[in-house]
């Protein structure tokens, strides 16, 4: 695995983590918190590599 | 957080995991599906790696399984390009099926039916492409090949840069440094398709291959289609073969190789190697962008209402008057005008010595006929 890609997935871990709190613990409306689940899933198969 | 937004938090989170989970495991399928090439039974003589030719391929999805069928005889030798283009199913096919059904009787033929490994193992973005073809062969068994992207697939190369400046100098859009059609002669440390294409530059020149046939299909409107792309060494060659096939009612263009576009298999394997080096294109209705609903019907079948209103109104660079342009049309093109460049070839030849004779082609009326691949599959 090349540095640029850790450097990338690690980006890609950040932002994952700053959506998933902000689903959390910020985003009141329903609405809002399925905008930040659809992110969520297209973070998550970047971070393992699949897509 | 109250309690009825924690619960609504919690349904959302969890059908994100099921799509993630689904999507997921979708993409690792296909990103890790191993065709079954079949060799068993064939004439295939030997199977090595294109990692022979440049050894930072080796551990790579690049590293491509090359099929030799040698014959009892010495003489000249081809390469046959399949799957340059992952989303071009007809290329990939057609090497499949002429790995498993050729005898060679003088000279080699070398065929690398995946010479993109990688395209293969993804789909290009938002064009509702399948991601397999299945086919029934003979015997009762149902065999699956991929369909893929026409590049590189993003986990194998990124990122890509904003311009990709091919060796020559020349400036494309920056995604097309992961399309193998552009990297050519390729360079040795470069990226996985830039390696991928220094491989067979450097295995033409190390085998002394005569001729290189580059294996492609193209939207049926668009102009080069149905079409013999040659570079100028080769046009004697390819003019040879296109008597023939119109001698058996096989239209096909003949297109110079542009001069002045780089990266391409006709132009720059045929400037940097002494091989005659050639592409075939036929029209493929699933890769336009007339299409309609797109799925493996379309693939294999080629029927597309579409393109009947298209040809209807003249936009189309292909004979769609029976309303389909099915796979196994397709496949039987390209096998039938690689039949007629190896004669062509040889007619061309002063020394026979450096003959290619080979047997068992499928026969193109019989396959446009059966209209079922599967038959010609072990």
């Amino acid at each position: 695995m090349s540095f640029t890609t850790i450097i990338y997935l690690a980006i890609a871990v950040m932002v994952f983590a700053s959506v998933l709190y902000n689903m959390l613990f910020k985003e009141t409306k329903v609405v809002d918190k399925i905008s930040c689940a659809m992110i969520l899933v297209c973070l998550i198969l970047r971070i393992f590599m699949i897509k | 957080m109250k309690k009825k937004g924690i619960l609504s938090t919690c349904i959302i989170l969890a059908i994100a995991i099921v799509c993630a989970a689904i999507a997921g495991n979708s993409f690792y399928q296909k990103r890790h599906f191993v065709e079954d090439i079949v060799t068993e039974g064939t004439n295939v003589t030997e199977v090595f790696k294109l990692s022979r030719y440049n050894k930072n391929l080796k551990g790579t999805v690049g590293d491509t399984k090359v099929y030799v069928i040698k014959g009892e005889e010495d003489g000249g030798s081809v390469l046959v390009l399949g799957g340059t283009h992952g989303n071009e199913p007809a290329g990939h096919m057609a090497a499949i099926v002429m790995l498993e059904q050729l005898k060679v009787t003088k000279g080699t033929v070398y065929i690398i039916p995946s010479i993109n490994a990688s395209g293969l193992t993804h789909n290009d973005p938002l064009e509702g492409s399948p991601q397999y073809m299945h086919f029934t062969t003979p015997s009762g068994e149902q065999r699956v090949f991929h369909y893929g992207s026409r590049a590189t697939n993003p986990i194998d190369q990124w990122p890509d840069p904003d311009i990709y400046t091919h060796t020559s100098g020349q400036s494309l859009s920056g995604s097309e440094t992961r399309n193998l059609n552009r990297c050519y002669p390729g360079i040795k440390y470069g990226t996985l398709s830039e390696q991928v294409a220094y491989a067979v530059t450097k295995m033409i020149n190390t085998e002394k291959i005569d001729m290189e046939i580059d294996l492609h299909e193209s939207s049926p409107e668009y102009a080069v289609n149905n079409a013999i792309v040659a570079h100028e060494r080769a046009m004697n060659v390819a003019v040879g073969a296109k008597v023939e096939l119109e001698d058996r009612e096989i239209g096909m263009r003949l297109e110079p190789s542009p001069v002045k576009l780089h990266g391409l298999t006709h132009r720059e394997l045929g400037d940097f190697t002494d091989t005659y080096a050639l592409l075939l294109e036929v029209g493929n209705p699933s890769q336009g962008r007339f299409r309609g609903y797109t799925d493996e019907k379309l693939v294999i079948t080629g029927e597309d209402p579409c393109y009947v209103k298209g040809y209807e109104l003249g936009l189309l660079y292909v004979d769609y008057s029976s309303g389909n342009f099915p796979l196994s049309l397709r496949v039987a093109r390209h096998i039938t005008t690689i039949e007629e460049l190896i004669a062509s070839y040889n007619g061309s030849l002063d020394d026979e010595d450096r003959a290619i004779v080979v047997e068992n082609w499928p026969d193109y009326q019989e396959m446009v006929d059966t209209d079922d691949l599967g038959l010609y599959l072990k």
